[in-house]
């Protein structure tokens, strides 16, 4: 076993202790290790312990679309992770940027900003990976309608949301 | 045998257009109506929304067909001229209401009558009391939801103003919580906020389902609950109009005598002309393409005013955070309108003025913009809750002269048929640029009242309008007008104009409503004259 599988693992096992809701945890030594280890650190980036699971392989083939480093860049970046003993994505961003490491810093970014957004890519290039499920919309969920979609019951608008 | 295809050609399937072929319809006259642009339903729409990945382009989603050019794409409308004016018009089967936000306002009788009782502009050749019987057919077709108790003016009165002769078809929307706390904070100061009426439905309404508060109104109701110029097209086809897509009309044909139109000529998207022809020709395809149809027929412009008087509601914007929240993005996209500057004896000096705000959700705008500095993790969660409750968009009308070196010319540049690109030349000019001061002023107390903390717009620029007005102006008098008091063209009897550009004055309020009551006029006079 190579160090950097070791790292990896490392890593992976830092993030089971907080994705307990993540579906299909069986990816130790799982043969697609690459799509497990976007999940992991998906939930790290985004400082979640759950995120719908066919989002993230959504989101993660969206991305590897637009990203022929992709995978690379989520080994690194797992690595990075598990070697410095990083516990939250406000400790990594800092890190990359005093580090200089600026391919994975616009890496992390990239994977921040589709799930949240709930596009892929920008420009003439962006392209929806599914709009419903955007983590954006998590924060006032119940509050703020998704556009397009029913949130409550009509007239529900008039109250103060609490 | 008739030696005509049809009594009546109505040129554009939208809202007026619709309105027009679907009150002939339903007095059994054949009616042809052309459309440049192709037929979408509104699931197919829905999922071209839901498929965008730029969700804050109105357009964006929408359909482009190289043969019929939305208004936004930014190689068709050539603008030249000191203020941009690319208006963001659809051509497609129902047409720019698509993506409205249906505000549907009466004019006030002052509206009608700038010139003789400010000092400005022009007056209407017809006044409100002429016009209400077809507002009030109107706002019963259209199904408007508004309040019996408004004085819309902004002048604060007790009783309802302007006056009606029924009730509003549907009662009010329930104000949303931003509605609420905008009157709540500007009201003491002296503002008058009133409901906007407009076309969503509060309660199952001729097929529509009452609005659920799905705050995607524009662009694009998901369900129906708003009407949609989609809806007088599909009424007119039910009862017997046939409706002709992807036609695009590049020629009206004149009689020997050019005192009539004897037929209009339209291009497939192939390119292969054809040739129909009508005892009455209706006119109905916005209010730029309408007199670049015009100027390429070289039709109605005895005058010279074809094009001439473009007129927009140029716009002012303030975006903010407050200190407290206001809960935008809750029912409507818009919702409630400041009036306190609609109409008064200071027109003599400025232009009206009328503020409204953004209903729609903050949250991807609140999102991109803490992605862009940087913020991740509990702390980009925590901000877009807090940043996303406290965002207020006010976006404020302001009312322009005609002026005839404003207008829409055709461009040497073609389009994908080899048809000439309308052209734009357009200027701010002084009667609108004096409401400034007043416009800032209210802005500071708006700060001041919301207790700001950031500014995200510059409030100094002026933006372009889609409220298009004046191009195919309407007077008595044939050497100074397109079209007289019933639209009909002062140089054809048998061609009439269903369009926004009729309008001689802009008003400050959106023109839709009074242009669907001044074409189901014209309907009514060529029933009468069938």
């Amino acid at each position: 076993m190579t160090a950097y599988k070791v790292h990896r693992r490392m890593f992976f096992k830092q993030i089971a202790t907080v994705s307990i809701g993540l579906s299909g945890v069986g990816w130790f030594g799982s043969a697609h290790a690459d799509v497990k280890g976007f999940e992991a650190l998906a939930l790290f980036l985004t400082g979640r312990r759950f995120i719908n699971a066919a989002f993230l392989q959504q989101t993660y083939q969206a991305l590897q679309t637009q990203d022929k480093d992709l995978d690379q860049n989520i080994n690194r970046l797992s690595d990075l992770i598990s070697q410095q003993k990083i516990t939250k994505v406000e400790a990594l961003m800092p890190y990359l940027q005093k580090s200089k490491q600026a391919a994975l810093a616009t890496s992390a970014q990239q994977i921040i900003a589709a799930l949240y957004t709930g596009i892929a890519g920008q420009g003439d290039k962006a392209t929806v990976i599914n709009y419903q499920m955007a983590l954006m919309f998590e924060p006032t969920l119940g509050v703020i309608t998704i556009p397009t979609f029913v949130g409550a019951r009509p007239e529900y608008w008039s109250a103060q949301p609490e | 045998m008739s030696q005509y295809d049809a009594d009546v050609i109505v040129i554009g399937a939208g809202i007026l257009g619709g309105a027009v072929a679907n009150a002939l319809a339903k007095q059994k006259h054949s009616v042809i109506l052309l459309e440049a642009g192709s037929e979408f339903s509104r699931e197919e729409l829905l999922k071209r929304f839901r498929g965008s990945p730029n969700k804050s382009n109105l357009d964006g989603f929408y359909p482009d067909q190289a043969w019929a050019s939305k208004g936004s794409d930014p190689h068709y409308i050539e603008s030249v001229g000191s203020q941009e004016q690319r208006p963001s018009y659809l051509r497609l089967m129902g047409g720019t209401s698509w993506h409205w936000g249906s505000a549907l306002w009466r004019l006030l009788p002052n509206d009608f009558k700038l010139k003789s009782t400010y000092g400005h502009g022009r007056d209407w050749p017809v006044d409100y009391d002429e016009l209400e019987p077809w507002y009030q057919l109107a706002e019963s077709e259209i199904g408007v939801s508004g309040s019996d108790t408004d004085d819309q003016s902004g002048r604060g009165g007790q009783q309802p103003f302007p006056s009606r002769s029924k009730p509003y078809p549907m009662s009010m929307q329930p104000w949303s919580y931003q509605t609420q706390q905008v009157a709540n904070v500007l009201t003491p100061l002296g503002h008058h906020v009133v409901d906007e009426p407009n076309g969503r439905a509060t309660r199952d309404y001729n097929g529509r389902p009452a609005c659920q508060g799905n705050n995607n109104c524009a662009p694009l109701c998901p369900i129906g609950a708003q009407f949609t110029g989609e809806m007088p097209v599909k009424w007119a086809r039910d009862h017997g109009a046939k409706l002709i897509t992807n036609a695009v009309v590049y020629k009206l044909e004149k009689s020997l005598d050019r005192k009539k139109i004897t037929a209009v000529h339209y291009y497939t998207p192939e390119g292969k002309s054809q040739r129909l022809s009508a005892r009455f020709i209706v006119l109905a395809a916005n209010g730029l393409e309408t007199p670049k149809l015009l100027l390429m027929s070289d039709v109605a412009n005895s005058s010279d005013m074809v094009g001439r008087n473009l007129m927009g509601h140029n716009a002012k914007s303030l975006f903010v955070f407050t200190r407290d929240p206001v809960w935008s993005g809750r029912g409507p996209t818009q919702q409630g309108s400041i009036n306190t500057w609609r109409d008064g004896e200071w027109r003599k000096q400025h232009g009206a003025v009328r503020h409204f705000m953004f209903n729609s959700s903050p949250v991807e705008m609140v999102t991109k913009m803490l992605l862009a500095q940087g913020v991740y993790g509990k702390t980009l969660d925590d901000r877009i809750k807090h940043d996303s409750s406290r965002l207020l968009r006010f976006s404020t009308y302001t009312e322009f002269l005609p002026d005839p070196s404003n207008r829409v010319l055709l461009s040497t540049q073609k389009d994908a048929l080899g048809l000439p690109k309308p052209k734009t030349d357009y200027h701010l000019t002084a009667y609108g640029l004096a409401s400034e001061a007043l416009i800032f002023k209210d802005y500071d107390n708006f700060r001041k009242a919301f207790a700001v903390t950031k500014e995200l717009s510059d409030p100094k620029v002026w933006s372009g309008s889609s409220h298009i007005m004046g191009t195919v102006i309407m007077g008595n008098d044939p050497k100074d007008s397109v079209v007289d008091k019933h639209c009909r063209s002062h140089d054809h009897d048998n061609l009439f104009i269903a369009s926004t550009g009729v309008h001689p004055s802009s008003a400050v309020v959106n023109p839709t409503l009074t242009t669907y009551a001044l074409s189901l006029r014209i309907a009514d006079i060529i029933h009468q004259s069938l």
